[in-house]
């Protein structure tokens, strides 16, 4: 691996990444790049597919906001073979989640150039807008903060995932954008951009980045800020056994549940475009309701919202990267990410998975080992 | 798996059984069967049977 330094300056680290990216495409490094940009308001950030460079301005690919898992746009973009060279910039859970995606014949790889970024968290979407609309975010000011791993704003912290969340830098990334660990990496100085491959190196040093010694600083933050958070998961998840633990516990913490759907659209690993609960399976007949009522006495509407979240794990819970969007989209507020991401945890271990690791490694549905066979 | 999942909600697993019996094993299903229900007696009713959901 090799390591560059990207020069930025004050009020100029957008702008410097972004240059960069469109340096990548002017010399067709890649055909097109898949990155975050600000809506005109500015109040929000979106995924925007570019192919002009010029469109490049504008692109906030360090915004600490992300109103989906960028898996999902992957997805759409590399389902078939798009035929041209594309640069994705994504974060942690992202990558995870694509890796997870390829697995499941969602999305590929081959034509991809990943552009990970470090991430110590993004705002829930309505908090960022209210940050940005009261004047009280300040960028650059938050890049330097949270470098070291302070992600709140006033009272206002980074999604509830993001603070449980082990994965600071993106995993599978060609091209690696950092500058956490604040000592050696100042990112109103420089940013650091690291790259695996040769090749991609030469092209690199075509555009006049130094190389770069980083140091161990950074290394020493990251793991600091892993530990305090994979703590912090422990104690949530240990609160939410005790709750999950009866029938009655997690009846109460699903109660307020709509069925919105809302949890499985957000996640990036619910492809199916048949969703057995968005078809006729669970619309019952008027009769039954009143039917069930009766035995019962009274029925909550509408129905089956416990089965509805069973059936989501057992679908999906091998491959939940952690990301969160479902609870982020959750209108009643169900702290699925706990939920979810330790009910999955259960089910990796038994084979031993992790989810987003390796594109290489199989889905554990997938395949089988032998000793599976054995009479037991 | 299942089982795995059914705990992390809160369900009790024993509910559910996974035996593999092979068509002529019809001995050996006529008693699963039945070790199944009687295990389920002693389980009693399923709580969500009952259950508000709310
Ligand atoms: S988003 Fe929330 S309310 Fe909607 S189905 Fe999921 S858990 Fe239920
Ligand atoms: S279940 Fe939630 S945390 Fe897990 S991958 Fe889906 S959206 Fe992310």
């Amino acid at each position: 691996m090799k390591s560059y330094a990207l020069k930025t300056g004050p009020g100029d680290v957008n702008r410097a990444l972004t240059s960069f990216l469109k340096q990548l495409l002017e010399r067709g490094v890649v055909d097109a790049i898949l990155v975050p940009r600000a809506t005109r308001s500015g109040t929000s950030v979106v995924q925007a597919l570019v192919k002009d460079p010029v469109a490049m301005e504008g692109a906030l690919p360090l915004a600490p906001l992300a109103m989906q898992n960028a898996a999902r746009q992957v997805s759409s973009l590399t389902v078939q073979d798009p035929g041209q060279k594309l640069g994705v910039v994504l974060r942690s859970c992202e990558t995870r989640a694509l890796v997870e995606l390829v697995k499941l014949h969602q999305a590929t790889m081959d034509n991809l150039l990943i552009i990970g970024i470090d991430c110590p968290g993004t705002f829930e979407p309505a908090n960022y807008k209210k940050l940005v609309e009261t004047g009280n975010f300040d960028p650059e000011q938050w890049l330097t903060r949270a470098a070291m791993g302070e992600t709140a704003v006033n009272d206002t912290d980074v999604r509830a995932a993001c603070a449980l969340c082990r994965h600071v830098t993106a995993e599978h990334a060609g091209i690696h954008v950092g500058y956490v660990g604040y000592v050696g990496i100042d990112p109103t100085k420089e940013l650091l951009v690291q790259v695996q491959d040769e090749e991609l190196a030469g092209a690199l040093a075509e555009l006049g980045l130094a190389e770069y010694q980083v140091h161990a600083s950074r290394d020493e933050t990251i793991t600091r800020i892993r530990a305090a958070r994979e703590e912090e998961y422990r104690q949530q998840a240990a609160a939410l056994a005790e709750k999950t633990g009866t029938l009655a516990g997690t009846t109460d913490l699903l109660a307020a549940c709509l069925r919105c759907h809302n949890c499985r659209q957000a996640c990036p690993i619910c492809f199916c475009q048949e969703c057995v609960f968005a078809g006729p399976l669970f619309k019952h007949q008027p009769g039954d309701y009143l039917g069930w009522a009766q035995k019962k006495g009274v029925i909550k509407m509408p129905t089956d919202t416990m089965l509805f979240h069973l059936t989501r794990i057992n679908h999906m819970g091998l491959s939940c990267v952690g990301c969160g969007h479902c609870q982020s989209a959750c209108p009643v507020g169900i702290p699925l990410t706990v939920l979810f991401r330790s009910a999955g945890q259960k089910v990796q271990d038994i084979f031993g998975y992790t989810p987003g690791r390796d594109v290489g490694e199989e889905l554990p549905l997938a395949t089988y080992q032998v000793s599976e066979l054995e009479p037991r | 798996m299942l089982k795995k999942s059914l705990e992390s909600f809160g369900i009790n697993k024993d509910r559910v059984w996974f035996r593999f019996i092979s068509a002529s094993e019809g001995k050996t299903f006529a008693e699963t069967v039945n070790q199944m229900v009687q295990s389920l007696k002693k389980l009693g009713p399923n709580p969500t049977w009952t259950a508000w959901e709310l």
